[in-house]
């Protein structure tokens, strides 16, 4: 990692330290329904169409690549009953929160990767689809604040 | 799969463009497009769901319901910066409405 990407990625662990201050939260209660410390565009109608799409329910294991704060992949584990494994870069927090932990229990796996240095599968070399791919690219610039 | 993500949209100016990555995400800069990305990736059966107007609604509520709590903002993120990233959505809604930057859900299937 470079000196840009260092710099990088500790601005977005800033941000999501910062995201999660109640003012913050409550913006982002008003502009996405969801409470994670989210820094993207995806809404709560938004969310609910990729589980739609990606058949998410009990039984079924999603992988949100670039998780950040876990908004969608933890909000969608919530309510489908999924199992949700959260995947980014080394440094990045993810909002667990504890009343999620306790609910959750087991079903919550957070991983840090390093895209640079981890190679992925393409959908070529991967023969089973499983855990369905969900990739959380839409951060924003820097943080909504 | 399925992701949404903010793009410039196809066949702009050198100078649009450069607004369009002057104003969007981090990643917003890559050049092929993403059915072209996925189809590499070895996807098929590509879906997109253009979701642009919903960006737009959400990108001007982050901006007034910020200025709503400016003032608590400004404590948590300094008075600088939470200025700055107001000016930022600005210019985020200025290059949506003038067909810079695009928003889609794309949904694909390993082949």
């Amino acid at each position: 990692m470079d000196d840009v990407e260092r710099a990088m990625v500790e601005e977005f662990d800033r941000q999501y330290r910062l995201g999660v201050a109640p003012a913050r939260r409550r913006v982002e209660e008003a502009v996405l329904g969801s409470g994670y410390g989210a820094t993207s565009y995806t809404t709560l109608r938004q969310a609910a169409e990729l589980a739609e799409r990606l058949e998410l329910g009990p039984g079924v294991s999603l992988l949100d690549l670039g998780a950040g704060s876990g908004w969608p992949g933890l909000h969608l584990a919530a309510v489908t009953g999924c199992r949700v494994v959260l995947a980014d870069r080394p440094g990045r927090a993810f909002a667990l929160r504890s009343s999620e932990r306790s609910r959750m229990g087991r079903r919550i796996s957070a991983n840090s990767c390093d895209p640079l240095v981890t190679r992925c599968p393409s959908a070529a070399e991967s023969s089973t689809p499983s855990p369905t791919p969900m990739s959380s690219v839409d951060w924003s610039r820097s943080s909504p604040c | 799969m399925a992701f949404h993500v903010i793009f410039v949209s196809p066949g702009p100016s050198e100078r649009d463009r450069a607004r369009a990555i002057a104003a969007g995400p981090l990643h917003v800069s890559a050049e092929a497009s993403y059915p072209e990305l996925l189809t590499l990736a070895g996807f098929r059966r590509i879906d997109e769901v253009d979701l642009t107007h919903e960006y737009r609604v959400t990108a001007a509520a982050w901006l007034h319901e910020s200025a709503r709590v400016a003032e608590q903002l400004e404590e948590v993120f300094g008075i600088e910066e939470f200025r700055r990233r107001q000016a930022e959505r600005k210019d985020t809604l200025a290059a949506i409405d003038g067909g810079l930057l695009r928003r889609s859900l794309f949904a694909a299937r390993a082949s």
